[in-house]
C-alpha cells in the first residue's frame, strides 16, 4: 500500500517537475522581464529564529541582494527567545519598527496575530503582476501547507503566510538497538511499538530507553500529538477551523472521543518506556537524547533527519531508520500532522514591497532546492522530485515523509487562546503518564473544554 | 491653620521637588495603574481591551493551577530562605570566629554569587542530567540509581531549592559577617571576663545584638524568593506537570504564550498583595525585635 502511494507521490512530482522545467524555458524571457530590482536601495529587516532554513536563507542572501538590490539585516536568535521577539516586534509602530520580514509560525499563532490586525496580507502582492514574477508557482505547494494561514478579509480569503518548510511526525529508529534487543523488527503498529519501547527498557535494564519523546507541560507538543491522535482517529472531518478536536463546532469538543483518548494513552505509554528525565525534555533534549544513542525510537519533526545524519553531531549519522507513525486506526493506514514555518509580512513593515520581493525569492521554485537541502523540509512538490535534493537525505527518509505525506493533515486549529487549549491536551497526557486513567483524565479534560469555552 | 502657614511657608521648597514628583509618580504610580486597569480587562496584546470587572480576579482565585502555583512559590520561598539564612549565618559566625586572613574563604564561598541566574539555571541542568551529569555519576559511585532530579514531580522542586541554596547562602554570609564584625567588642570582652562560654557569648550577646539585621536579611531573601524566575525557568521551566510552577512563570506563559495580559496582571497584583502582607508581616517582627533589643 504504501509502495503504491509513494508511487503515485513520486509520479505526480515528476509531472510537475517536467511542466515546471518546460514552463522554465518559456518564462525565461518573462523572467527577464520581471523587475527584481525595483526596490533596490531599500532596506529590510528579516527576523528569524537560528533554524536550517536560516540557514538556506544565509546560502543563497548574497545573491538576493545582488540581484535585487536590497539590503538585508538577518536577524537570527534562539527558537525561545524569538517567539517573544517576534512578538514584540509586531506590536512595534512608525519608525519603531523592527522587521519587515519575519518568520511565521504557520498555526494558531499566526491566526491569533491576525486576528489583532498584526500581519499583512500576502495577496495584494500576489495578484499584483508588478510585484510578482510570473512564475511564481503557488500551484506547486499542497493547498493544506497554503491554507494554514489563508483567512477570511472583508469576505475574501486571502492568504498572509508562504510555506518555507514543513514538517510531518514519523518513527525514527535506532537501528543498533532494534537489531540488538528486537532482531531487527520496527514494529509497524502503535501496540506492537509501545510494546518494544518497554521490551527495550526492560531488557536493558534502563541503560537504554525505549521510546524518547518531548514530555515537558508545554503547549508547543500539540504538534506532535496531534500526529498521534490523527494516527489513532484515522479518516474524519478534520476542516478548519476546529481540526480533529471539535466535532464541527466551538461547542461540540471531543476530547472524551474514545480514539482521541487512545491517541493521548500512547503518547503516555511511549513516555513510559522513556529515559526517566522525559518530563523535563523538550524537543532539543529529546533529540539530543536520540543523538546520542540513548533510545531506541523517537517519534517527532522530520526536519530533525538531517541533523540526525551528520556525523559531526550525531553518534547515530547512517544508523537510523524512518517510517511512518506505526498504524493505529481501522483503516490500517497511517495518518499523521504537519507543522509548517513559513515567511510573512507585519502589518506594520516599513518596506513590505521589498519584504515581498525578499519571501518570493526564498520560496520560489528556482531556491527551493539550495535551501531544502539543509533542511529537509522543503514544501515544495517538485522539490521532492529533484533528485539533487532528494539525494541529499537518505532513501529511507524520503519515502518515510512521502509515505506520510498524503495522510497528513494540519495540527492547526484556527481559534485566537488555542495554545491554552493545547495545554490541557498535554494535562491529559502528564495526567495518564502519571498512571491516572486514560478516560477519567480525558473526561476532566472535556469538562474543562466546555468550561473555558463557555468563557 | 497652622499646617496651612506651614505648607505656605515651605512652597518655594515644594516647587523644587514638584519635578521630582511628578517623574517618580509617573514612574512608580503610572505603572501600578495600568497594571491595575488592565487586570480589570481581557486585553490580549493586541485589538481585544473590553472591560470585564473582577473577572480576572474571581477566575484566578477559582483556578486550582493558580493556587497550586503560589503554594509551590511559598514552599520554595520558606525552604530556600530558610536554609540559607540558617547556613549562611552559621558559616558567617563561623568565619568571623578564625583569627586568620579569611579573604580567600570569604572569595571562595561568594563565588557563586557573581554568576547570573540564568547560567545558575543551565550549569545545573548539564550537571543534574541523569545520563550525563556528574552528580549522578558521583552517584553512582556510591552505589545508588540516578535520579531524575529535575525531571520527577518529586525530586525537582528539592533540586530547585538546593541550587539557590548555593547560589544565594553567600548573600546572607556577606551581610551577616559584616554584622558581626561591626558588634561592638567591650561586651564580648567583659563577658570573657566574666567567664562566659563562647555560646553563651553567641547566644546571650551577639544573636540579640544581630536580630534585627537578621529580620532584615529574611525579608530581604523571602521577597527575593517569592519573586523567583530565571532558575525554574532555565531548569524545569515550570514542570515535570506544575511541580515546580511559579507565579512567575505562571504569569509569564499566561501573558507571553496565551496573551492573557488581563489574567496576567490580575495574577501579579494578587500575588503583590502576598508579597506586601508577608513583607508587612516580617517589618513589624523587626519592630519589635528593635523594641526588645
Amino acid at each position: 500500500m504504501n509502495t503504491l502511494r509513494r508511487g503515485a507521490f513520486f509520479r505526480a512530482a515528476t509531472l510537475v517537475t517536467a511542466s515546471s522545467l518546460a514552463l522554465a524555458v518559456s518564462a525565461t524571457a518573462a523572467l527577464a522581464e520581471f523587475s527584481w530590482d525595483q526596490q533596490s536601495g531599500q532596506s529590510i529587516t528579516v527576523m528569524m529564529p537560528e533554524h536550517p532554513v536560516t540557514d538556506g536563507v544565509r546560502v543563497v542572501l548574497d545573491q538576493f541582494e545582488a540581484d535585487t538590490g536590497i539590503d538585508v539585516n538577518l536577524q537570527t536568535m534562539a527558537e525561545d527567545l524569538y517567539f517573544d521577539r517576534m512578538e514584540v516586534a509586531l506590536r512595534g509602530s512608525g519608525d519603531t519598527s523592527q522587521m519587515d520580514v519575519y518568520f511565521l509560525p504557520m498555526d494558531s499563532t499566526a491566526y491569533t496575530q491576525h486576528t489583532n490586525g498584526l500581519v499583512h496580507s500576502l495577496q495584494g502582492f500576489l495578484d499584483n503582476p508588478d510585484l510578482t514574477a510570473p512564475d511564481y508557482n503557488l500551484d506547486d505547494i499542497p493547498a493544506g501547507f497554503l491554507d494554514s494561514t489563508k483567512y477570511e478579509v472583508d469576505g475574501s480569503w486571502e492568504y498572509h503566510g508562504i510555506p518555507a518548510s514543513f514538517e510531518t511526525y514519523i518513527l525514527f529508529a535506532n537501528m543498533d538497538h532494534v537489531n540488538e534487543y528486537l532482531d531487527g523488527n520496527v514494529p509497524t503498529t502503535m501496540e506492537a511499538l509501545i510494546a518494544a519501547a518497554q521490551e527495550v527498557k526492560e531488557e536493558s535494564g534502563g541503560a537504554v530507553a525505549g521510546a524518547v519523546l518531548r514530555g515537558i507541560r508545554s503547549d508547543t507538543l500539540i504538534d506532535t500529538i496531534t500526529g498521534f491522535v490523527n494516527n489513532s482517529v484515522g479518516a474524519a472531518d478534520r476542516s478548519a477551523p476546529y481540526n480533529v478536536w471539535f466535532d464541527g463546532d466551538w461547542s461540540k469538543p471531543k476530547m472524551n472521543d474514545p480514539d482521541i483518548v487512545r491517541g493521548l494513552t500512547n503518547y503516555a505509554e511511549l513516555m513510559k518506556a522513556g529515559p526517566i528525565n522525559i518530563q523535563a525534555m523538550d524537543w532539543p533534549d529529546a533529540s539530543q537524547f536520540f543523538m546520542a544513542g540513548g533510545a531506541a525510537f523517537f517519534i517527532d519533526a522530520s526536519l530533525f533527519a538531517p541533523g540526525f545524519e551528520n556525523p559531526d553531531d550525531s553518534l547515530i549519522a547512517g544508523k537510523i531508520g524512518y517510517s511512518v507513525i506505526p498504524i493505529d486506526n481501522d483503516e490500517g493506514e497511517p495518518y499523521s500532522a504537519h507543522w509548517q514555518w513559513g515567511f510573512g509580512i507585519p502589518q506594520n513593515a516599513a518596506a513590505p514591497e521589498a519584504g515581498w520581493l525578499f519571501i518570493q525569492y526564498m520560496s520560489n521554485t528556482a531556491n527551493a532546492t539550495a535551501i531544502g537541502k539543509l533542511h529537509g523540509g522543503a514544501p515544495r512538490l517538485s522539490t521532492w522530485a529533484d533528485p539533487e535534493y532528494a539525494s541529499s537525505f537518505p532513501q529511507a527518509y524520503v519515502d518515510a515523509v512521502a509515505a506520510a505525506m498524503p495522510n497528513s493533515q494540519t495540527s492547526v486549529v484556527q481559534r485566537a487562546g488555542w495554545s491554552e487549549f493545547a495545554l490541557r491536551i498535554v494535562d491529559v497526557i502528564q495526567d495518564i503518564y502519571g498512571s491516572a486513567e486514560p478516560a477519567e483524565a480525558a473526561a476532566a479534560a472535556q469538562a474543562d473544554f466546555e468550561q473555558m469555552l463557555a468563557n | 491653620m497652622t499646617s496651612v502657614l506651614r505648607f505656605i511657608g515651605n512652597a518655594p521648597a515644594l516647587w523644587f521637588i514638584l519635578p521630582c514628583l511628578f517623574v517618580l509618580a509617573f514612574t512608580s504610580l503610572y505603572p501600578v495603574g495600568f497594571g491595575l486597569v488592565v487586570s480589570l480587562t481581557n486585553w490580549n496584546w493586541g485589538s481585544q481591551f473590553d472591560f470585564i470587572g473582577g473577572a480576572n480576579y474571581s477566575g484566578l482565585l477559582a483556578d486550582a493551577e493558580f493556587w497550586t502555583v503560589i503554594k509551590n512559590t511559598i514552599v520554595f520561598a520558606t525552604f530556600a530562605t530558610a536554609i540559607e539564612v540558617a547556613l549562611g549565618f552559621y558559616l558567617a559566625v563561623q568565619v568571623d570566629k578564625l583569627a586568620i586572613r579569611t579573604d580567600l574563604i570569604r572569595a571562595l564561598i561568594m563565588l557563586p554569587l557573581m554568576v547570573s541566574g540564568i547560567v545558575v539555571a543551565l550549569m545545573s541542568k548539564v550537571m543534574f542530567d541523569p545520563f550525563l551529569g556528574i552528580i549522578n555519576h558521583l552517584i553512582g559511585m556510591l552505589g545508588l540509581g540516578p535520579s531524575a532530579f529535575y525531571g520527577a514531580a518529586d525530586t525537582a522542586m528539592p533540586s530547585i531549592i538546593g541550587v539557590d541554596v548555593w547560589w544565594q547562602t553567600a548573600f546572607v554570609f556577606i551581610i551577616m559577617l559584616a554584622g558581626l564584625r561591626g558588634l561592638p567588642t567591650d561586651p564580648v570582652e567583659a563577658a570573657r571576663v566574666e567567664g562566659a562560654s563562647e555560646f553563651t557569648i553567641f547566644w546571650r550577646l551577639k544573636f540579640p545584638m544581630m536580630r534585627s539585621l537578621l529580620i532584615t536579611v529574611v525579608i530581604i531573601r523571602a521577597i527575593d524568593t517569592l519573586k523567583v524566575f530565571d532558575i525554574v525557568f532555565g531548569t524545569t521551566g515550570g514542570g515535570p506537570a506544575l511541580a515546580t510552577e511559579v507565579v512567575q512563570t505562571f504569569v509569564y506563559r499566561t501573558a507571553f504564550s496565551y496573551q492573557q495580559f488581563g489574567k496576567a496582571m490580575a495574577a501579579m497584583i494578587l500575588f503583590s498583595l502576598v508579597i506586601l502582607v508577608i513583607s508587612l508581616a516580617l517589618q513589624r517582627l523587626q519592630r519589635r525585635g528593635e523594641i526588645d533589643a
